[in-house]
């Protein structure tokens, strides 16, 4: 495992890599008793809801940042 | 790495619920305290939620070839503790399970208490500790931001050894099995996450330092050293 040294990387999640654990565990017996309310359609679909949550983020920590520093300049002049 | 939605079979689900729920739920009555007695923390607050957000979803290639990506619970964590950051992070995880399938509804309890309440205890006592030994604040930062980040990795490797014991029966190999998936992949992510934490209240500090005094993040002592610092 560790580190891969044969320079071929499938940059893959770890989630699946521990999937893949709990299947050498179980002997690939263990099957999940409940699946995803809903799966993103594709990897573009999945790629737009991470861009969402991560600009969304940016956003509000730009604006309240930007509210500290415009508070603070009022306060100097 | 969140546990992914109907891997963790019965009962473990339902007792990670049951242990992460307190913290949640004590963590919405802080959050309602704070709107009413402390309103002029409400956007750090807004801040380390968001901070969360976006690095929660920054998935990032790391050494072993594999991509995982950071908590970002750290600053929340040593801005307002334990209970507020697990609520923060519910939001997040309940966003990734429902519109992203990743981690899952059922494996919530788990991964909340993972990411929302072992990860920012780590950070909060490391960050207490440090600060009252007398150590450099930026550093404090680092350290406690960089091993929340680890032990949320670990505590998940724990949940699911617990679950799923080797051949043996031994919890303890399976262990080093899920632990081994992701050690090495996260150790250079904790180590950014915490120097962008440094940074982070770097910033919040030349802002708006009285509120982490309010906070009590910083001693009045402490805060002027590091004012003198940043002039």
């Amino acid at each position: 495992m560790a580190v891969n040294q044969t320079g071929e990387h499938s940059w893959e999640g770890a989630d699946g890599q521990a999937e893949d654990v709990i299947s050498d565990l179980t002997n690939g017996t263990y099957q999940p008793w409940i699946g995803s309310i809903w799966e993103p359609p594709s990897g573009e679909v999945e790629t737009l809801f991470f861009s969402i949550q991560a600009a969304v983020g940016g956003l509000i920590i730009g604006y309240f940042l930007g509210y500290y520093r415009r508070g603070r300049l009022e306060g100097a002049s | 790495m969140h546990i992914m939605e109907g891997f963790l079979p019965h009962p473990w689900w339902e007792i990670w619920f049951l242990a992460s729920a307190p913290f949640v739920i004590y963590g919405v009555s802080r959050i309602n305290q704070m709107t009413r007695e402390r309103r002029e923390a409400l956007p750090l607050l807004a801040v380390a939620g968001a901070f969360v957000f976006v690095l929660s979803s920054l998935k990032l290639p790391s050494v072993t070839g594999s991509c995982s990506h950071p908590t970002g619970t750290g600053i929340g964590a040593i801005l307002f503790g334990t209970w507020i950051t697990s609520v923060l992070a519910a939001i997040v995880l309940i966003y990734q399970a429902v519109f992203l399938a990743h981690g899952g509804l059922s494996t919530l309890g788990a991964n909340v208490f993972s990411m929302g309440v072992a990860g920012p205890a780590a950070a909060y006592l490391i960050y207490r500790a440090s600060s009252r030994a007398g150590l450099n604040f930026y550093l404090g930062v680092f350290a406690a931001t960089a091993v929340a980040d680890m032990i949320t990795y670990l505590v998940t490797a724990m949940q699911l050894a617990l679950a799923f014991p080797s051949s043996s029966g031994s919890v303890l190999e399976s262990f080093w099995a899920f632990s081994a998936v992701f050690s090495l992949t996260q150790l250079p992510l904790a180590l950014l996450e915490g120097v962008v934490a440094a940074l982070m209240f770097k910033y919040i500090l030349q802002l708006r330092g009285d509120v982490l005094l309010r906070l009590n993040v910083l001693s009045e002592s402490a805060l002027g050293r590091l004012r003198e610092g940043l002039s």
